[in-house]
């Protein structure tokens, strides 16, 4: 005889199946669609759980605010926040050490941020945990073909993308180039393992007019057009997987859906390891626009774009820029100022920080002490020099220097101990045949002056 | 896995508890194994109970009952093992998750619904929760049928209301095991 289960316990087991099961699951029974409910993102139901809870990401400490200066300086700012609190880390101020030109940050991933000096199309990487100096990847093959070190006009980087592939445990840079002019793109990958550049080939083909706006998901990396878009054919998501090294193209929702906007405004953002899009739409005589967020429930699955909800915005949040813990959303004002948008209760939080309109960024860190790598360019909590936690980057060869360099002059000092000792302990006898002399009966100072000297 | 007569485990002072399963097999286990089935130490808290008293578990199966009675040994012994070393935590958690593995691995559906069932009644919340997650892992890809099979529910929809909510979301059902 079949058994029967009871509700509570399908509820736990429903409550740990991915979104694409759950939907297919609305059709076992009347009770089991009702249950699983409709995904948005206001309501508590198996759906809404799923799509907010499947995809745990490692444990996050550490956001890191960043813009341009608002006085146009050319230079960044940057501000390390806890993320739980906002606020400054109190222990070991994190400070981003300076870069030779203007860098935008690329993204973070196991403890390693990823720079881009967009100018001289030099890569950078820092290692958050020791917090050392920025480590300059060598140039790419196709930054080689033009010249070395020189600000070229003609070359430059035309999308930079960051990643850990968990599978071969490595990360890896990719760059997107248009190296011949002709408009189409090519890729070129860095591996931090191999320490060299390769050059890969693109299954399809990637134009010209890709944005560098990106997202940064696990083992994946996203790219696509950011202006209001038209019904233009090639308007699309570029994705690139680090581990079987390939772009994908994925659709957005149909266009079509978003024409009773006159303005509109489209992002692609990052929730709960899951791609988003949100539109901010705008009909003119409103006072206030629309923020609508849709998630693509499926990775590369473009039918499974689901819109979750549209709420109203007031006018002065501008560009959403990230997702916090619970949908909140950290947004650029019109002033040019970081703040928090929560969206169910419609309050906002000023987070000081400010910086030049539109240049705004929030990327998230992971604060993981990263092991077990072998390429000697990443000091390696395998090696046992006390070194490595304190010094710049450098391979084991300096280490065994320095370190030889700090033996010898412990030696040097032990024999100046030693000396000092010794000189000590002649002071000592002195003073002992003194005081013996001094205690001689009936002495008196005077004695034998054949008795040593004093 | 009978435990009838048995001497209990020397390291637990001597004081057992016995249950009884629905064909009526008594099972005795030291107390503190007994007490992880929260629905067992509910029968002793209440006054004037005594430990001699048998526990009558109408609702479990004696094979049930022999699995979670193992499982709960082992976990109550991994647990003593933990404690402020992160590395023998660490060694402790991986153990019970091989014990996990190891008690659902051979299961058939009808026996891991059973053993499910049995740690729902008995109320022991770790073995509950591993058990959930082992069957949402065999029928996440499954197909709509096969579900309705395992759970034993009616399709109450009418033929068009279903064909409706497939074509609306036909792409969750790409890539679905065969049954």
């Amino acid at each position: 005889m079949a058994t029967y289960v009871p509700e509570e316990v399908v509820m736990k087991i429903l409550s740990m199946l991915p979104p694409k099961s759950l939907i297919r699951f609305k059709c076992v029974c009347k009770r089991w669609k009702a249950l699983i409910g409709n995904p948005d993102f206001l309501s508590k139901n198996l759906l809404n759980h799923s799509i907010f809870t499947q995809n745990p990401t490692h444990p996050l400490r550490l956001i890191l605010f960043s813009a341009n200066d608002i006085s146009e300086t050319g230079n960044q700012i940057h501000s390390f926040r806890s993320y739980d609190s906002l606020r400054c880390p109190s222990q070991t101020p994190l400070n981003l050490p300076p870069a030779p030109s203007y860098t935008e940050i690329v993204a973070s991933c196991n403890g390693l941020l990823c720079l881009w000096d967009v100018m001289l199309s030099d890569i950078y990487l820092w290692n958050l945990a020791t917090s050392s100096d920025l480590e300059a990847l060598p140039a790419s093959p196709s930054r080689s073909r033009t010249g070395l070190r020189v600000p070229n006009d003609d070359f430059a980087f035309h999308n930079v993308g960051f990643g850990f592939d968990s599978g071969s445990n490595d990360f890896k840079v990719v760059t997107l180039v248009d190296s011949d002019g002709g408009g189409w793109l090519e890729a070129e990958i860095y591996s931090l393992r191999s320490g060299s550049w390769r050059q890969l080939h693109l299954s399809v083909n990637i134009a010209r007019h890709l944005v560098s706006q990106s997202v940064a998901l696990d083992g994946a990396f996203l790219w696509h057009d950011n202006y209001t878009f038209d019904d233009c054919v090639d308007d699309r998501i570029v994705a690139f997987d680090f581990s079987d090294e390939k772009f994908r193209k994925m659709m957005f929702p149909d266009a079509r859906l978003f024409y009773d906007y006159d303005i509109c405004m489209r992002t692609l953002m990052e929730l709960k390891g899951s791609v988003a899009m949100l539109i901010l739409g705008r009909e003119e005589r409103k006072i206030t626009k629309d923020l609508e967020i849709w998630v693509m429930l499926e990775f590369g699955v473009n039918e499974s774009w689901t819109r979750l909800i549209i709420i109203q915005l007031p006018l002065h949040l501008e560009i959403p820029l990230r997702f916090w813990k619970n949908g909140e959303l950290f947004m650029e004002n019109s002033e040019g100022q970081m703040v928090l948008y929560d969206l169910l209760a419609q309050t906002e939080t000023n987070l000081q920080f400010e910086g030049y309109g539109g240049t705004l960024k929030v990327v998230y860190c992971n604060f993981v002490r990263f092991e077990g790598m072998g390429s000697g360019v990443i000091p390696t909590s395998s090696c046992s020099c006390q070194l490595h936690n304190t010094t710049q980057f450098n391979d084991h060869e300096d280490c065994r220097r320095k370190q030889r360099e700090i033996e010898q002059k412990l030696e040097e000092t032990q024999i100046l101990l030693r000396d000092m000792q010794e000189g000590m302990s002649k002071m000592q006898e002195q003073i002992d045949m003194l005081m013996a002399l001094v205690r001689r009966p009936g002495g008196s100072f005077g004695g034998d002056p054949s008795h040593g000297k004093l | 896995m009978a435990n009838n007569g048995e001497n209990p485990s020397p390291d637990v002072g001597g004081k057992t508890v016995k249950l009884k399963a629905d064909d009526g097999e008594i099972f005795e286990v030291e107390e503190a194994v007994a007490m992880e089935l929260q629905t067992v130490k509910s029968f002793f808290d209440d006054d004037g109970v005594s430990y001699d008293t048998v526990v009558p578990l109408l609702n479990v199966s004696s094979t049930a009952l022999a699995k979670v009675i193992q499982y709960c040994r082992r976990a109550v012994e991994l647990r003593a093992k933990s404690g402020d070393d992160e590395g023998a935590n660490e060694k402790a958690r991986e153990e019970r998750e091989g014990l996990e593995a190891e008690l659902v691995r051979e299961e058939s559906d009808e026996g891991i619904k059973e053993l499910i069932l049995a740690a729902n009644y008995l109320n022991i919340k770790d073995m509950l929760s591993f058990l959930c997650r082992a069957v949402g892992d065999r029928i996440k890809n499954k197909s709509v049928e096969y579900v309705r099979r395992f759970f034993v529910l009616e399709n109450d929809f009418s033929p068009e209301e279903e064909e409706r909510t497939r074509n609306e979301v036909a792409w969750a059902f790409e890539g679905v095991d065969a049954d």
